[in-house]
């Protein structure tokens, strides 16, 4: 087995708490990441995808729970030092290209920014060695480094942002959303680019998404979020092949296929939360159906989907 | 060529405005008023001569007539030195609480002073100023304005103070709405995740985003401070250029006075840029 590289414990993230309008966006949520891996993470608008996150790179902070970056708490007590370090291990590529790159800096200097602040560079020539490196990395050149994010595609500005999470050596890289902005064809460029450099950095993502074909193609494992809640986590083609959770079976019926014939027949099943019928006391938790295959349910329910999984 | 054209237009605006107190007359028998456009070409012809002879002509101050060389030059300077200390006051005030204290707590009261009096018409506040600063002066005993032109110091810093107040909360709003919209931005984001300080994001990231607006609303600034200026150098008899204007309705002194508040406006106007350009310079990286 894989050795961890984060695990999130009972993680918390509320909104206005003790106001009437409190919200609940991430909610005892748990699940760890192993080293190399992708975990997908899917759910629909608002369900706390990108609120855990930012959650676990310290965006929030967090109302509870423990994120465990390499056994040391993210969110415990830090000293400057400890922060930095823990800065330059976990990066973030936001999900639009056009809002993550500051209008006013060039290209070399919003790439190199890290590197300033980490002191990884030798010096202004061994810096910019460093910039045109990373973007011939991310398949850019050099001529590239002076000019202004306004001058790039969607696909190109994402590239920097790649760029710019890489310049810092990361071991973690939270994707968020990367490509949901970006035209089909560029998609699948980027997604192909990020796997690429999985491979050759031996970096871990934790990709969040709602594309679900392409969640199923570029991770290891996918977890589904509702509502605040994780509602199932299991490998990828486990997902697919063997959803046990209504809401994941809903979501799953909601992908598009490029065939009209069946499209047409294609019967959506949609969820309601109060079909499970939970009684007052019952607990709800994570189960593991199988081996590395959990569902939220409850005792009850844990028995009916064990008569249902298909080995 | 646009800019000659501009030139032009505000040559003869300027003209045409200091004309119009002679174009205008009324008559009190007939109790309407007349248009005499005679008064325009012989006023502007008068102005022409005189500056082409090298003289700047004369004004007159209640009997006395004087020469318009002999006072421009500390007329020029007091409006001049109040204007300058006015809007640099405003961009100080507007960027240390719309951007860099902007976290602090008593900052976020001070936003929320400044909402309500940016609600309050300019010239309320000024003569509410005047007010407080005679209650003031009745209550402690300790002078805050002077209306003797010989007061120095006195007559020169309430001005300078009042000049500041409207321009302020117009520039302080914008850097606020600006500030929060820009913060929300994911480079912003991005910057925090990466563990960026505050001051570093503030300088490094927003400021660099907020300047354009700021040099843009920069001649609203300064068109605001001039504004109130005419109010409070009227109102506070201070020895500034509006002597010219209000002092007589002659045609020399109100066209000389008001190029020379085009000049001071230009010059302070130029004189921010180049400070906005020495901040950038020297507190953000490039």
């Amino acid at each position: 087995m894989a050795e961890k590289l984060l695990e999130i414990k009972h993680l918390k993230q509320y909104f206005n708490i003790g106001r009437p309008n409190q919200v609940k966006a991430v909610d005892d949520v748990t699940f760890d990441i192993y080293k190399g891996e992708t975990l997908g993470l899917v759910g629909e608008s608002g369900c706390g995808k990108s609120t855990t996150g930012r959650t676990i790179i310290r965006l929030y902070d967090a109302t509870g729970g423990q994120v465990l970056f390499n056994g040391e708490d993210v969110h415990g007590k830090k000293s400057k030092s400890e922060l930095k370090k823990f800065n330059r291990k976990m990066q973030m590529i936001f999900q639009d290209p056009y809002a993550s790159l500051n209008p006013r800096m060039t290209v070399a200097d919003i790439i190199a920014e890290g590197i300033d602040i980490h002191g990884l560079a030798k010096g202004k020539k061994n810096r910019m060695e460093r910039v045109y490196q990373l973007l011939e990395t991310v398949g850019l050149n050099k001529e590239h480094a002076n000019r202004y994010p306004h001058e790039f595609s969607g696909g190109q500005r994402q590239r920097i942002g790649i760029a710019r999470a890489l310049a810092v050596e990361p071991e973690f890289i939270i994707a968020d959303e990367p490509i949901s902005a970006l035209d089909v064809s560029i998609q699948a460029q980027v997604v192909n680019l990020m796997k690429k450099l999985q491979r050759e950095k031996g970096l871990t993502y934790l990709f969040i998404a709602h594309d679900l074909s392409m969640v199923k193609y570029i991770s290891d494992r996918i977890g589904v979020m509702y509502f605040g809640k994780m509602v199932e986590l299991a490998p990828a083609d486990e997902l697919y092949k063997n959803a046990m959770h209504p809401y994941t079976k809903s979501l799953l019926s909601a992908i598009p296929l490029p065939d009209p014939e069946s499209e047409r027949t294609r019967r959506r099943i949609l969820y309601d939360p109060a079909a499970h019928h939970y009684e007052e006391n019952e607990k709800v938790e994570m189960r593991e159906l199988a081996p590395g295959h959990l569902v939220f349910c409850s005792e009850k329910e844990f028995e009916q989907y064990k008569t249902q999984y298909k080995k | 060529m646009k800019i000659l054209q501009q030139v032009l237009f505000i040559f003869l605006l300027i003209i045409f405005l200091a004309a119009i107190p002679s174009i205008i007359e009324i008559d009190p028998a007939e109790k309407n008023i007349s248009w005499n456009w005679s008064g325009l070409g012989k006023g502007i012809g008068d102005f022409m001569n005189e500056i082409l002879n090298g003289s700047l002509g004369t004004y007159q101050i209640g009997n006395q007539i004087r020469y318009i060389s002999d006072d421009i030059f500390g007329y020029f300077l007091t409006s001049f030195s109040i204007l300058l200390a006015g809007v640099l006051s405003v961009i100080v005030i507007g960027l240390m609480l719309g951007i860099f204290l902007s976290q602090l707590r008593i900052t976020r009261f001070i936003h929320m002073l400044l909402n309500v009096l940016s609600a309050i018409p300019d010239f309320i506040l000024i003569i509410f100023s005047l007010v407080l600063a005679i209650k003031i002066y009745e209550v402690t005993g300790v002078r805050i304005i002077a209306f003797s032109p010989e007061s120095g110091v006195l007559n020169i810093w309430f001005p300078m103070v009042l000049t500041a107040i409207a321009p302020t909360l117009y520039l302080f709003k914008l850097i606020a709405v600006q500030y929060y919209q820009t913060s929300a931005e994911d480079y912003i984001r991005t910057a925090v995740s990466k563990g960026m300080g505050t001051n570093y994001i503030n300088f490094q990231h927003v400021y660099k985003n907020i300047e354009p607006f700021i040099i843009a609303e920069l001649t609203k600034v300064v068109s605001l401070a001039i504004g109130n200026l005419f109010i409070i150098e009227y109102l506070l008899n201070v020895p500034g250029i509006t002597k010219f204007i209000f002092q007589s309705n002659q045609f020399q002194p109100v066209a000389i006075g008001l190029f020379s508040m085009l000049l001071i406006s230009f010059i302070i106007y130029m004189s921010i840029r180049f400070v906005l350009y020495i901040f950038k310079r020297g507190f953000i990286y490039e």
